[in-house]
């Protein structure tokens, strides 16, 4: 199975920003532009979400997205905010290929199905954030990392998978921004237990952390932020690398 | 660049931008239609879509576009199917109950199989080809896809692309006589992808 890179933009008003552990954001450029960058390198699909959306009740902007599948030929993947079956037909007429869902899967999982029944499963990421408890314990957070939940993280990433969730991404708040490797015993205790396509995000800092997670985890893809946005890397030298380490990639 | 004049098939569901910027990046003239009288005298028509099978056809059949498509297709005039507009070609589905496709290629479209990978099947896969004209002249040969369900013809002589999913051998493109179809997205499989439209272009005549 080719292991899929993929850069992932967070998106504040109409500019890029990332932080550390879902906060301290700072600008990291225009959307479009760096769009066409990584699709230019061969990025294996794009991850876009507004971090803003859910919390200002607000859906994340269907113009912008027009504008990088006009310009771009690869698949994006896009939420914030998303609620309605009309608020995920919105963002697929404007040339989504994909949704993406986390505070509102959370607070209402009916969505999930709703989504998958009229989209089909392939179209439906289900995004879940989690801190490692002192007791450690994963628990997931809704509302960009701000407010904690109760949902035990494998009861609910089970009844998505139930409900039709055809993708989950599995962000650890506690590596996000952090450039120090990924949360490898979470993506671990995740695949143990569901054999539903992962996408691991929060923490790759360097060529050796990618490595590392396809190495010791089955996952199908990871997200990249920082890395790509502030330091100096780009998809094609990722790729190069995985490949020398007999990871199967896509040549870009 | 190819002049040919693309018209989409509108019901009312998918990403139809991507696939219509792909044709306007090859120099296509692109239209959207909606209405049967549009299909009548057009030249290429592509059949894309996500979502379900039946609520598909249900889509197609509200909008009185079901026997203008297939009048299209039996007159011998050229139409690509992407993804789910590639399973329509099919003479029965098997989502979610039994429902009823356009029959052009003796087939049924089933679940894909979760002991061999995993559901859905999303992502890029290498694919194998058994088509000069239409896979020549590409960099690499994988390409994104994103489905549960796939196409299985009674004939292999249709298949013109397979790949590999666990043990099997999946079905990722077809062609019959003026019609094609792809399994994978090809408007958003990059330059490669880019590629195989142009190549499928020039193939029909």
């Amino acid at each position: 199975m080719i292991k899929r890179i993929i850069p992932l933009f967070l998106l504040s008003g109409n500019r890029l920003v990332k932080g550390t552990n879902f906060s301290s954001y700072i600008d990291t450029g225009d959307p479009l532009s760096q769009a066409k960058i990584y699709d230019a390198q061969g990025a294996d699909e794009i991850i876009i979400l507004d971090i803003n959306a859910s919390k200002s009740g607000k859906v994340i902007s269907s113009e912008l997205l027009r504008k990088i599948a006009s310009a771009c030929k690869l698949p994006i993947c896009a939420g914030g905010g998303i609620k309605t079956l009309q608020d995920a037909r919105e963002l697929f007429l404007n040339g989504a290929d994909r949704v993406v869902i986390n505070t509102h899967a959370l607070l209402n999982p009916d969505l999930i199905k709703h989504l998958a029944d009229e989209f089909g499963s392939q179209a439906i990421i289900v995004s879940i954030d989690v801190k490692k408890t002192q007791q450690g314990k994963y628990k997931v957070y809704i509302f960009s990392g701000k407010v904690p939940s109760e949902v035990d993280i494998f009861k609910h990433i089970e009844l998505c998978i139930k409900l039709g969730a055809g993708e989950i991404m599995l962000t650890s708040i506690d590596k996000e921004g952090t450039l120090s490797g990924f949360d490898i015993e979470l993506y671990k205790s995740v695949r143990e237990r569901f054999d539903i396509p992962l996408i691991a995000s929060g923490g790759a800092g360097n060529y050796e952390h990618i490595a590392t997670l396809f190495e010791k985890v089955d996952c199908e893809a990871c997200a990249i932020g920082k890395m790509l946005f502030l330091r100096d890397y780009d998809i094609v030298r990722i790729k190069s690398y995985l490949i020398g380490k007999a990871i199967i990639v896509r040549n870009s | 660049m190819l002049k040919r004049k693309v018209s989409i098939i509108d019901y009312g569901i998918g990403n139809l931008l991507s696939v219509r910027e792909a044709f306007r990046f090859l120099g296509c003239e692109v239209n959207t239609c909606k209405e049967p009288e549009e299909v009548k005298s057009l030249d290429i028509l592509v059949l894309s879509g996500v979502g379900n099978f039946s609520s598909a056809i249900q889509k197609i059949k509200q909008k009185n576009l079901f026997d203008a498509i297939d009048t299209h297709v039996k007159e011998g005039k050229p139409l690509i199917g992407i993804c789910l507009g590639m399973q329509l070609f099919a003479t029965v589905s098997y989502e979610n109950g039994i429902h009823k496709g356009f029959n052009w290629i003796k087939a049924k479209v089933e679940r894909l199989d979760e002991n061999e990978s995993r559901v859905p099947n999303i992502g890029w896969r290498e694919i194998k080809h058994l088509d000069n004209q239409i896979f020549k002249r590409l960099r690499d040969s994988s390409f994104y896809f994103m489905h549960s369900y796939h196409l299985v013809p009674e004939e292999n002589s249709c298949i013109i692309a397979t790949f590999q999913f666990g043990k099997a051998q999946i079905v990722a493109a077809v062609k019959k006589d003026n019609i094609v179809g792809f399994q994978f997205h090809p408007e958003k499989s990059q330059a490669d992808g880019i590629r195989v439209l142009y190549n499928t272009l020039e193939s029909l005549k």
